[in-house]
């Protein structure tokens, strides 16, 4: 009788956990699509999407990021360029130095950064580099507001290395 | 035998009619007490939100937009405290042909009047007892505590005690601004463009 009550308690508290989704991130985590065509989950997926709404902690996205985001070429486009060096500050201090891969993208797994915000930022490759004249204030997905088109009043256009 | 059965019974009825009687009075005098308890608030009733200087605040907004208005967080429509300026949302101004978070390079006239109102609308009451009361006490305002990370904060400690943000905010809700602490902590460069060469 007591293993039989006991299954059942299990049964209710997995159905509790799984209510208790948040339905506002699942809808973000939804709206972001499918993979585009013939690029699989990993390293080179989805650039210029907010990779915290799946690698931001509780899933859908492993590993956990920190950091994450996509350098393109120049404003306005969304040409990824690779090997772009990415330097990050946390409010302490603390640097964290990444390298853009072939899709632009570049991350900071949260296992091996944990900043500090206010984060400020630097993107630097040959004689090209830009630094963020503002300060990240609590988001690690730099698609949060690096995203669509340039010249809106209430985002900046994808993270550029050249203005033109 | 018969009578003094009668009798007995009409007691015990009266008895009970008695109870029954000061248990519905009960009843009536809770319900007319609680309704009276659940009357309708002062429809007419205002707060005055009474802010700081206003005029002063032109050298605040500044610092609460470099250190609180990043578009991931004050900086968002979408946030409580709204801010608005270089590096956060923008505002249309007639006088400028675009408005980006990077342009124009200083917060508009409009932009800092809507900041004004945000931060003095948050907490309208309390705000207005610790104008009242000269800036002392600032820390009954969330604005104070939650910039200093005192009480849980998202965007967690962005300013601290003692520093040119805590003397700007300080000294604007006593009326009497920290001019240079206000300029140092917002990272004002000559007036150029806030934010640039800012080391904080």
């Amino acid at each position: 009788m007591g293993m039989h009550a006991a299954r059942w308690l299990v049964v209710a508290f997995a159905i509790a956990s799984a209510s208790c989704i948040d339905p506002v991130r699942s809808d973000a985590v939804d709206a972001l699509g499918p993979e585009a065509p013939g690029v699989g989950t990993g390293p080179t997926h989805r650039p210029n999407q907010p990779c915290l709404t799946c690698h931001g902690g509780n899933g859908p996205g492993s590993p956990d990021f920190a950091v994450g985001g996509t350098v393109n070429a120049v404003r306005g486009s969304v040409i990824p360029e690779a090997r772009v060096t990415v330097l990050l500050t946390d409010a302490n201090g603390s640097t964290k130095t990444k390298t853009s891969n072939e899709a632009g993208n570049f991350y900071v797994e949260t296992r091996e950064w944990s900043p500090v915000y206010p984060i400020r930022v630097a993107i630097l490759s040959g004689n090209a580099s830009q630094e963020m004249k503002t300060l990240i204030g609590g988001t690690g997905s730099c698609a949060s507001c690096h995203y669509g088109a340039d010249n809106a009043p209430d985002h900046m256009p994808p993270v550029f290395l050249r203005s033109q | 035998m018969k009578t003094r059965a009668v009798m007995m019974g009409r007691i015990r009825r009266c008895a009970a009619a008695l109870v029954l009687g000061a248990a519905l009075f009960g009843l009536a005098s809770s319900s007319v007490s609680s309704t009276a308890g659940c009357s309708s608030p002062d429809t007419s009733a205002r707060v005055d939100p009474i802010g700081p200087d206003r005029a002063q605040f032109d050298v605040v907004a500044p610092m609460l937009v470099r250190r609180c208005g990043s578009i991931d967080c004050h900086g968002s429509p979408y946030r409580n405290m709204r801010m608005f300026g270089y590096g956060g949302t923008r505002l249309r101004d007639p006088s400028t042909a675009t408005s980006t978070p990077e342009t124009p390079p200083r917060s508009t006239p409009t932009e800092i009047e809507a900041t004004y109102q945000a931060v003095i609308g948050l907490e309208p009451e309390v705000m207005r007892d610790v104008v009242k009361a000269g800036g002392a006490g600032p820390e009954r305002l969330t604005l104070v505590r939650k910039g200093r990370n005192d009480e849980d904060h998202k965007g967690q400690q962005r300013i601290k005690h003692g520093d040119d943000a805590d003397r700007c905010l300080l000294t604007w809700l006593a009326s009497s601004v920290d001019v240079a602490a206000c300029n140092a902590a917002g990272c004002v460069d000559g007036g150029v463009v806030e934010g640039l060469g800012c080391s904080e």
